[in-house]
């Protein structure tokens, strides 16, 4: 490690002139994400546009709105099915780990535009079918009861590839209703996956419906060849970067543990050797899902966090004890094999624009914090001070990783703030530092919060509390930083 | 997304969609995909051809019985295409000469969907008729044709 004397050596002229670099950098990447994001959004927008225009040409607007009741609600179930389809295939585009998306919004907040449009797709599709069984119904003079019950066993018996959309519709439910957040505490990450992969099986089997009795498809071989390449688009990004550039690190990179650390409080760092990690162009900040060729491991991969900065022949990763998977790590033996996928997230310092950087994290999200941590003390551009760590925990015992973060703000460096005691309702900070709320409490610890650059990590509801005495202590949004760590 | 950006594809996709709509309003009498290919008998869209005696003078009582034969229409499925007899004013019977046949499904949906059809057209005297559950195709052809033979038919 560099001491702060050894940079100071630089003199001050490089000092500014790097200083300023940072600034120019983070500007750029600044520009560069809101160029990528424009882009994404925009084809995003696009599609649907495009989707939605060549049904309003085939007449289905005239039809909803003055087509027979039969005829309206037929309508109504074209135009959500088609909606539908394109949501979820950009869902699937957001969680495929496409590299630009990943570091454009980062792959916390993917997931959660994914999480928040499977709350509009799945309803769509629901609507979609009902719609359709209704206006059937009400075409063949049924009423809306007996249309509800019995139209969908009729269209089973005469409408092609019912069955399979039938069964696509019900997978969707089920993979919804296990991801509803109380759900999936219940039965766990694991389960929760498994179930949650077979939303490729319930796209792949509502395909033949589309193209067999889907008029809108088949209308204009434009729309056809649209949806054609839509799903070919996202089948592909999906094996790419889900399956093949993982599967190709994996075996490039000659993954193994190399030795397990026990940090105390159920804690353990796995220290992971390899070969021409530099190739990897992993960050610190970023996190890969692990892999471990083990009994009882290899079936899933979890997302840690780095927990020291990577470098060109060692990756490590501190876990904390929250389940059975993670008390197996405890018992990895050297020489296992490790796969990876990733380095995923944007929570780096290649949006920092500030110098002065604050980083505050509760319990085991110091992981991230961490390695930010090294990577700014190691940057010749920082300067003592520049760097401020808060780290709250329920008590001092909990305090992971606490020796290596005193060792990179030895005194006369930077600042680290051990903030340790029960929590406190509607604080994320303990109980009896002086200040009326968390914002004046934040400012007796960092003088000027709005001049730091601000990286949060830890538990959701603790970041919210964090995010918003933030904002109080005139924080812009921009300049505020978090890696949400729930899946 | 910036606002700048914003602005523009929020326009953009309001005059395209308003676009469609206006587009969907002047051609939402046959569907895309649904198209007139072949009227036998050169008639624009239908032939009609005269069996039995025609009425010699305008207004006269008498009701005559006309077979036509509505246009030959194309879909991405198969031609459809259907005769229709009329007796005065009224359609008294209407035979299906062509069906979708691109494959055995498609066979099977319009020979499902035809009885249907043909009721509903029946006692709708018209070819205002809703389509039938999964057979969008047949159903758009076949009241395609229909329409073209009561056009000629002058009904």
């Amino acid at each position: 490690m560099t001491t702060p004397d050894a940079r100071d050596g630089l003199g001050p002229q490089a000092g500014t002139s790097r200083r300023r670099h940072v600034r120019v950098e983070g500007l750029r990447h600044q520009a560069w994400r809101a160029r990528i994001s424009d882009l994404l959004e925009v084809m995003a927008v696009a599609s649907l546009v495009f989707v939605l225009a060549t049904y309003l040409r085939d007449g289905g607007g005239q039809d909803l709105v003055s087509g027979t009741w039969p005829t309206a609600l037929i309508s109504a179930g074209r135009v959500t099915g088609l909606v539908a389809v394109n949501l979820i295939l950009i869902q699937m585009l957001l969680a495929a780990r496409v590299p630009w998306v990943d570091r454009v919004y980062g792959t916390d907040r993917a997931l959660k535009a994914h999480r928040i449009l499977g709350r509009v797709t799945v309803p769509l599709v629901l609507v979609h079918m009902e719609t359709l069984v209704l206006g059937y119904a009400a075409r063949d003079h049924r009423n809306v009861v007996v249309g509800l019950v019995i139209e969908p066993f009729i269209m089973l018996r005469d409408v092609p590839d019912m069955l399979t959309a039938f069964a696509a519709t019900a997978l969707l439910v089920v993979i919804a209703v296990t991801s509803v957040r109380a759900a999936m505490r219940t039965i766990g990450y694991e389960r929760w996956h498994v179930v949650h992969l077979t939303a490729y099986a319930a796209v792949t089997l509502a395909i033949p419906h589309q193209l067999s009795i889907g008029s809108d498809l088949a209308r204009s071989p434009l729309v056809h060849a649209y949806w054609l390449a839509l799903y070919l688009g996202v089948a592909a990004a999906i094996v790419w970067w889900r399956a093949l550039v993982p599967a190709y690190r994996s075996v490039r990179h000659q993954l193994r543990v190399e030795a397990v650390v026990d940090e105390g409080a159920g804690t353990w760092s796995i220290w992971v050797r390899g070969r021409d990690l530099a190739r990897l162009d992993a960050r610190a900040g970023q996190f890969f899902n692990w892999r471990f060729n083990a009994p009882g491991l290899r079936a899933f991969a979890h997302p840690w966090s780095l927990s020291i900065m990577p470098s060109d022949r060692h990756l490590r990763l501190t876990v904390r004890d929250l389940g059975d998977h993670s008390r197996a790590l405890a018992r990895l033996r050297p020489g296992t094999r490790v796969l990876i996928e990733g380095p995923y997230g944007a929570f780096t310092t290649a949006r920092r624009t500030h110098r002065k950087v604050l980083l505050i994290a509760a319990g085991i999200g110091i992981t991230p914090i961490r390695s930010l941590a090294e990577e700014l003390a190691r940057d010749p551009a920082v300067k003592p001070g520049d760097i401020t760590i808060a780290y709250r925990a329920d008590a001092e015992d909990q305090l992971t990783l606490r020796a290596e973060l005193e060792q990179l703000t030895q005194p006369g460096s930077h600042a680290l703030h051990l903030l340790t005691g029960p929590p406190t309702p509607g604080s994320w900070l303990p109980g009896g530092l002086p200040g009326r709320t968390d914002a004046e409490r934040l400012g007796h610890l960092v003088p000027n919060p709005r001049q730091h650059e601000v990286y949060v990590c830890g538990p959701r509801i603790w970041m919210d509390l964090v995010h918003s005495s933030l904002r109080a202590a005139g924080v812009p949004r921009g300049h505020i930083h978090d890696e949400r760590f729930s899946w | 997304m910036r606002v700048v950006t914003a602005i523009g594809t929020t326009a953009a996709a309001g005059v395209v969609l308003l676009a469609s709509w206006q587009a969907g309003r002047t051609g939402s009498s046959t569907a895309g995909g649904v198209h007139i290919v072949a009227s036998p008998g050169g008639s624009p869209a239908a032939s009609g051809r005269s069996s039995g005696r025609t009425s010699a003078t305008r207004g006269a009582t008498t009701a005559t019985t006309r077979t036509v034969t509505g246009a030959l229409v194309q879909t991405p499925y198969g031609n459809v295409q259907v005769r229709v007899t009329v007796h005065g004013n009224r359609i008294t019977n209407i035979v299906a000469v062509h069906l979708t046949d691109s494959s055995n499904t498609s066979v099977q949906i319009s020979a499902g969907a035809e009885p249907t059809l043909r009721s509903e057209a029946l006692s709708a005297q018209s070819a205002h008729i809703d389509l039938v559950s999964g057979a969008t195709y047949t159903s758009e052809g076949y009241k395609t044709s229909l329409q073209a033979a009561l056009d000629a038919a002058h009904l």
